[in-house]
């Protein structure tokens, strides 16, 4: 059973009207040509409701119809709220890669829902897309620091978005850095730190980090085959031999799974390499 | 053998009961407090390891004492100051335990038969009395489910709690080692009254002897503001939020931090084993000779680049395990023909239930190569259990028991008990690449209605038939949870309806 709260008063649904109109709502993330085709007699039956139009301009955006996405967009700005129609907007400039406009309208909502994290992410984006560094900063640190449970994820679409160059990997590898001091050295941040180095060819800065993941992974035999390869890399290959043998001797004592017979393979071939060498 | 002790009585109206003057840490004068001590008004266990563990509480007392001998907690206990902590809360973090031992405690000077536990065995091995013993409860939260001024399951929950205790007594009547709670534990919007009645008041003697290790459900977020043909409305367990600061309740739209994230103390750096997520929203934690991870299939799978990072821990933390056994949960089953089904068009309705299908097809390949053996959910109201599964990521009707499932000897899809119990090492594959994938979302209700479709068929070819269901169904509609015992060689879940009865099992072994 579902219920509605609406300006401030509890009301039911009935079910019977729930189950009408849930699947008619279907679309929107299914992509579903009935759904649509439900949506268009509801905005036949209902012409003057702004919500519907949101709803449909946002499917043709998805669907790359964006001339029928966008006359839907201008008709619900004529029904309602500007604001209600900002997000959806900014996200149809944002996929036809008109960044000022998208960005435009991504601070038209957050202008009406300044904690909306999700208007706040693309908003950072389209300040990437424009250059505008300073201002995709201001919103990082507006974002991570309003969301006192910031996902190391944050940091990693933020870093993400700075790879670009030399000086763009040496900005996200501070962005990287900053989510390492706060969340330690969790693997999505230093690994994807250590891809960075990598990128570089700091192959010495990649297996300092490395070593940080050394404890908590337990020297696993995947933290020991990426320590050795990165030795290689470093031209250390009697170390990283070493370090291959005893991720095959953990491994020989280990349940086969596939990612193990994976890594097993990749072992013999890195140690085939190194004594090649 | 560990043995459950039932007394709940209050102190003060026990006769005999102990108490501790909580101004004096070395009180030896059993029985007398400067002030009358009162009963917390909820308590509960965290990150129970085997060397430290957490009791966390809300009330007035403001230090735990505890001993590894019930009398030596009236001569010499050890006495902790609590901090306060988010929510209300008060909490001890104990530490310098000895490993696989129990202990006996008491808050602000109260104390019950049922405030004792058992740390966990040195991780790898298993526990004195020879398995690990979990507890597992989908979707339990009816206690305080309440639509139109009226409770709409009373006394649903208690009767699965009753069923559990039952089964439990009749069995050893071993004590509880951990509680895993599925998601959707305090109906209808995870504010922090309903955790109150749906949990810290029903299982109030349980969480007192046994670590309490949840995940979120899209009731923990309380409302999502919805838009309908009829106008925007607010609808509990509708959020599609990525970000835990957008909780609202029915009773206030004003959007602020869920509440279990001020409710639990969750380890985000490998506290208790694992990997450091850094996250409280996804964590791992070892206990004896099994790995378990919670995983948040709520928030955090709902945006890209966050269900990015989980999914990068997660192989972190799965290729560094190498415990015997390994289950994971969250709350949206990557399987499911019940009150939500997991087909990509109606299971993607509104956004609602996206994780059903991200889960399935970006992470279960995942649990498949790195060993996973059970994966449990909730979301559905019903039980629903799987074949030995591997590769099938796709809709119900791209199942293909000759492709996905482990196969007897005869070629029929494996059933999972009797001579049909499941190898680790697939006998197929001669790999450990497959996995049991449970629904158990019926532990405070049972329902199969669908929005917007015909009710739930339980029909998942995925699922194995129940021989104990009327009809034949692919599932049991039943109220009911989930009993799990970790050994050294089999792995053994079973689901025990409200009565105490074994409706299903399934055994891994190795």
């Amino acid at each position: 059973m579902l219920f509605a709260v609406s300006e401030g008063a509890v009301k039911t649904h009935s079910l019977a009207l729930l189950l009408a109109l849930l699947p008619v709502l279907a679309w929107s993330h299914a992509g579903d040509e009935r759904g649509l085709q439900r949506l268009q007699q509801l905005i036949e039956q209902r012409p003057q409701q702004q919500s519907h139009y949101i709803k449909r301009g946002a499917l043709y955006t998805r669907a790359g119809h964006f001339q029928l996405a966008l006359a839907d967009f201008e008709r619900a700005q004529t029904l309602g709220p500007i604001a209600a129609v900002s997000f959806e907007l900014g996200l149809y400039y944002f996929r036809r890669q008109q960044m000022s406009d998208a960005a435009e309208q991504f601070d038209l909502h957050l202008a009406h829902y300044d904690n909306d994290a999700a208007a706040l992410e693309f908003r950072i984006k389209t300040a990437r897309a424009l250059g505008q560094q300073p201002l995709a900063q201001d919103l990082f640190e507006t974002l991570v620091t309003q969301s006192p449970y910031s996902n190391p994820g944050h940091y990693l679409a933020a870093a993400n978005a700075e790879i670009k160059g030399e000086a763009g990997l040496a900005r996200a590898l501070v962005l990287i850095d900053r989510g390492i001091a706060r969340f330690g050295p969790v693997p999505q941040l230093q690994q994807f730190a250590i891809e960075l180095e990598l990128r570089r060819g700091d192959y010495q800065q990649a297996i300092s980090r490395h070593q940080t993941l050394a404890t908590a992974t337990g020297h696993s035999p995947h933290w020991l085959a990426k320590q050795a390869q990165l030795l290689a890399g470093d031209q250390r290959t009697e170390e990283a031999a070493k370090l291959v043998r005893r991720a095959q001797m953990a491994l020989s004592t280990q349940t086969n799974t596939p990612a193990r017979a994976r890594l097993n393979k990749q072992l013999a071939e890195l140690l085939a390499a190194i004594d090649s060498h | 053998m560990k043995s459950i002790v039932s007394t709940t009585l209050l102190c003060a109206a026990l006769a005999g009961c102990t108490t501790l003057a909580e101004t004096d840490p070395s009180n030896s004068n059993v029985g007398e407090t400067a002030v009358e001590p009162t009963q917390p008004s909820r308590l509960f266990l965290q990150q129970v390891g085997s060397d430290s563990a957490i009791v966390k509480w809300r009330g007035a007392a403001s230090r735990l004492c505890l001993a590894a001998q019930a009398i030596e907690l009236s001569q010499n206990p050890r006495c902790i100051d609590a901090r306060d902590s988010d929510g209300d809360h008060r909490e001890v973090l104990i530490d310098t335990l000895a490993a696989d031992t129990d202990y006996y405690y008491a808050v602000g000077g109260y104390r019950v038969d049922s405030y004792q536990f058992r740390t966990a065995p040195v991780k790898g091995s298993l526990p004195a009395d020879g398995r690990v013993h979990v507890w597992l409860l989908g979707d339990s939260g009816t206690a305080t489910e309440q639509y139109g001024g009226r409770y709409t399951h009373p006394g649903e929950a208690q009767q699965v709690l009753d069923g559990f205790v039952q089964y439990n007594n009749a069995e050893r009547g071993e004590a509880l080692d951990l509680i895993l709670l599925l998601g959707d534990n305090a109906y209808t919007d995870g504010t922090d009254a309903q955790w109150q009645g749906a949990v810290f008041d029903l299982y109030r003697e349980q969480l007192s002897g046994a670590a309490l290790w949840p995940t979120i459900g899209n009731h923990e977020m309380g409302v999502g503001k919805l838009t309908l043909p009829t106008g925007t409305g607010h609808f509990p367990g509708g959020s599609t939020s990525a970000n835990p600061n957008d909780f609202m309740s029915r009773d206030n739209l004003t959007p602020r931090r869920i509440p279990y994230l001020d409710i639990f103390t969750l380890p985000t750096a490998a506290e208790v084993g694992g990997v450091p997520s850094g996250s409280e929203q996804y964590y791992a934690f070892d206990y004896g000779n099994v790995h378990f991870v919670s995983l948040d299939s709520q928030l955090t799978a709902r945006d890209d680049s966050q269900r990015l990072a989980m999914k990068q821990w997660l192989i972190s933390d799965l290729s560094s395990n190498q415990l015997d056994w390994t289950v994971v949960i969250f709350h949206h089953p990557p399987y499911t023909r019940g009150s939500h089904d997991s087909d990509s068009k109606p299971a993607s309705l509104l956004g609602i239930d996206q994780p059903i299908i991200d889960m399935r097809v970006e992470f279960t390949p995942i649990f498949e190569d790195y060993g996973v053996d059970f994966v449990y959910g909730g979301h559905s109201h019903s039980y629903e259990r799987s074949y030995y599964l591997n590769g099938h990521t796709g809709d119900a009707d791209s199942f293909d028991a000759g492709v996905h499932a482990e196969l007897t000897a005869a070629g029929a899809p494996a059933k999972g008990y009797g001579e049909e119990s499941y190898p680790q090492s697939s006998a197929n594959s001669q790999q450990d690449d497959k996995v049991v994938y449970t629904v158990a979302g019926s532990s405070g209700k049972v329902s199969l209605h669908r929005s917007g479709r015909s009710d739930g068929e339980l029909d998942h070819p995925a699922h194995i038939v129940q021989p104990l269901d009327a009809e034949g169904r692919h599932g049991l509609a039943e109220l009911g949870s989930v009993v799990l015992d970790a050994e050294a060689t089999t792995l053994t879940a079973r689901f025990i309806n409200e009565r105490g009865e074994v409706m299903d099992i399934v055994v891994i072994r190795r």
